[in-house]
């Protein structure tokens, strides 16, 4: 225990010790981590010399927690006011609210939610199973909350801390023992992967399939992807407006469906799909997922195509007033996104425009960037869905961000903050989905098995509809046709 | 050279904010760095900033741990350990 400075007042001697209650705090700051006691050790002077004032300590921690950007507790709130005004900096902390206080920075969602607005990197996401406890936050608060979001703030450490991975591990562990889709090949062998990987540091070589997990997208992606911006600066990008616009057969589109009938074709099944999803909002989410999960199989370049493609259907549904099974399955939620039928991004348009207009070559390039992007949003969407930690989930969005950044300036839009937020709420958005397979494919989706068609399955509304129908005219045509023996007799008689 | 003739600025542009330098504690940031965060202690090193010859033992002290303290400096360190 610190000895409090002679002739203190009242209130001083009512301050909290700050060094004391972050000493083992880490923190980011100028470019290097450490705890507070790390970084205490650093002043010329003993900050344990007892004529060391507790207002002297607690400024140096308010300092240094504001430069940081770190998330305190509400009951530090009054002493870092006071310290950063005294100094006159910019307050750059933020303060995690108790639970039950409300939206603002604590946002409590629940297991189903996909939410259409990105979640700041300030929020601490508190996972359902420990709203009850406030223990449990005032914990997760002061463990490492703080040390992701100064992390992800500098944009210096771009590595998982060891807890946040170890956190990361048990969560994929337990996802795959609690979802019901668990069985499932496509997932199953991503988290299967994603535990392998967890042990390796390394990029996988690229071309390989499945060469993204959520896994990677904690740990490999920003460097990755950095390398491949740094390697190929000038990417050949073609304006879409320019002479030089690549002819039609050159841009990328969605193989066989043009895009005039594509929201035709893919419209009603994406309305019957949500009227499926009307039963449970839970079922919507793990569509979403299991929809990226499946992508994720892909190549990076059939991923692109598929981003590209949904990019573009999801202005067309914008567009489009929500549905009444959309408004039902929103209404539960706390937010209903639905309802205001906000306009579709113009980064959103752009980002597409753009994508589809890239020769071969840039192309290839962009390709594995996407391919980060979804892995990471995957990764992010069974995180929620399995009451992660929410430093765990704070940090793979700082993940989703920072490779959003590196997508746009990669395509030549300027990444700035609203642009990323603008895009980020799109990629977060339940409608933007992965095109919808063509008939062919989901027919044998319906050869292969409950466990491969498991996934995909929800999304095949239309087709099981089809399917059910073509099975309704061939046994009313069996009605039809089948005369009772006695009947026939009968008729033979009266013949 | 007496130590007292040395101030602390043109010390730090002797070696240059790249410099690195260490900590007992077994922190290896940069000069810069460490710079910066000494100015978090403006109040707790009030000690230091008034009297800057210390400082300049402070600065020669986290060099020398650094491996980079130039041996025409090394007698700061002798200086602060009398």
């Amino acid at each position: 225990m610190e000895r409090m400075p002679d002739g203190g007042s009242l209130e001083q001697l009512q301050e909290p010790d700050l060094l004391e209650a972050f000493a083992d705090r880490e923190v980011t700051v100028f470019g290097f981590t450490g705890t507070f006691r790390d970084l205490a050790d650093m002043c010329p002077v003993d900050l344990s010399d007892p004529r060391v004032t507790l207002d002297a300590k607690n400024d140096f921690v308010v300092k240094a927690a504001n430069e940081a950007g770190l998330a305190i507790a509400p009951e530090h709130e009054e002493t870092f006011t006071r310290v950063t005004e005294k100094h006159g900096l910019e307050r750059k902390f933020t303060v995690a609210e108790p639970p039950g206080a409300g939206p603002p920075s604590v946002i409590v969602r629940p297991k189903d939610f996909v939410p259409k607005a990105t979640v700041r990197i300030e929020q601490v996401i508190t996972p359902p199973d420990s709203r009850a406890d406030p223990a449990v936050l005032v914990q997760q608060e002061r463990t490492t909350t703080e040390v992701v979001m100064a992390e992800a703030t500098s944009g210096v450490a771009t590595e998982v801390p060891e807890s946040n991975e170890m956190a990361y591990q048990e969560t994929v562990a337990t996802h795959t023992q609690e979802q019901t889709f668990q069985d499932e090949p496509v997932v199953h062998a991503l988290s299967e992967r994603m535990l392998q990987e967890a042990q390796v540091q390394r990029p996988e070589p690229e071309g390989e399939a499945m060469s993204v997990s959520t896994k990677d997208v904690v740990m490999m992606p920003v460097e990755a992807s950095m390398q491949r911006v740094v390697e190929q600066k000038a990417l050949p990008l073609t304006q879409p407006n320019s002479e030089s616009a690549p002819v039609e057969s050159d841009m990328l589109s969605l193989p066989s469906i043009p895009a005039e009938s594509f929201s035709e074709a893919t419209l009603p099944a994406m309305d019957h799909v949500l009227a499926f999803d009307a039963a449970s909002a839970e079922a919507t989410a793990e569509t979403v997922q299991v929809a990226w999960a499946d992508e994720l199989t892909k190549e990076p370049v059939e991923i692109y195509e598929d981003f590209t493609a949904a990019l573009q259907t999801f202005g067309e549904l914008s567009e489009m007033p929500a549905t009444d099974s959309e408004r039902d399955l929103f209404e539960v939620q706390p937010h209903d996104e639905f309802a205001e039928q906000a306009p579709v991004p113009p980064v959103a348009a752009e980002v597409s425009k753009r994508l589809a207009a890239l020769d071969d070559e840039a192309k290839e390039t962009i390709a594995p960037m996407v391919k980060d992007i979804i892995g990471t949003m995957h990764g992010l969407q069974l995180l929620e869905a399995s009451s992660a930690e929410p430093e765990t989930v704070v940090a793979i969005e700082a993940q989703l961000e920072e490779l959003c950044k590196e997508l746009l300036g990669a395509i030549g839009i300027e990444p700035d903050d609203e642009a990323v937020k603008q895009f980020i709420d799109v990629l977060r958005n339940p409608r933007f989905r992965p095109p919808q397979p063509e008939l062919s494919q989901q027919l044998d989706l319906k050869h292969i098995g409950t466990h491969e068609a498991k996934g995909p399955f929800a999304q095949l509304g239309g087709t099981i509809s089809d399917i059910e129908h073509q099975a309704e005219r061939i046994i009313g045509k069996l009605i039809l046709f089948y005369v009772p023996h006695s009947t026939q007799a009968q008729l033979q008689l009266a013949a | 050279m007496e130590q007292g003739n040395l101030d602390p600025q043109t010390f730090v542009d002797t070696y240059g904010l790249d410099a690195p330098v260490a900590f007992d504690n077994g922190m290896n940031v940069s000069l810069g760095q460490a710079l910066q965060m000494e100015a978090m202690f403006c109040t707790a090193d009030a000690v230091s900033r008034q009297d800057p010859a210390k400082r300049v033992r402070y600065l020669a002290g986290m060099l020398a741990a650094g491996g980079t303290l130039l041996p025409e400096h090394e007698y700061l360190l002798r200086s602060e350990s009398e």
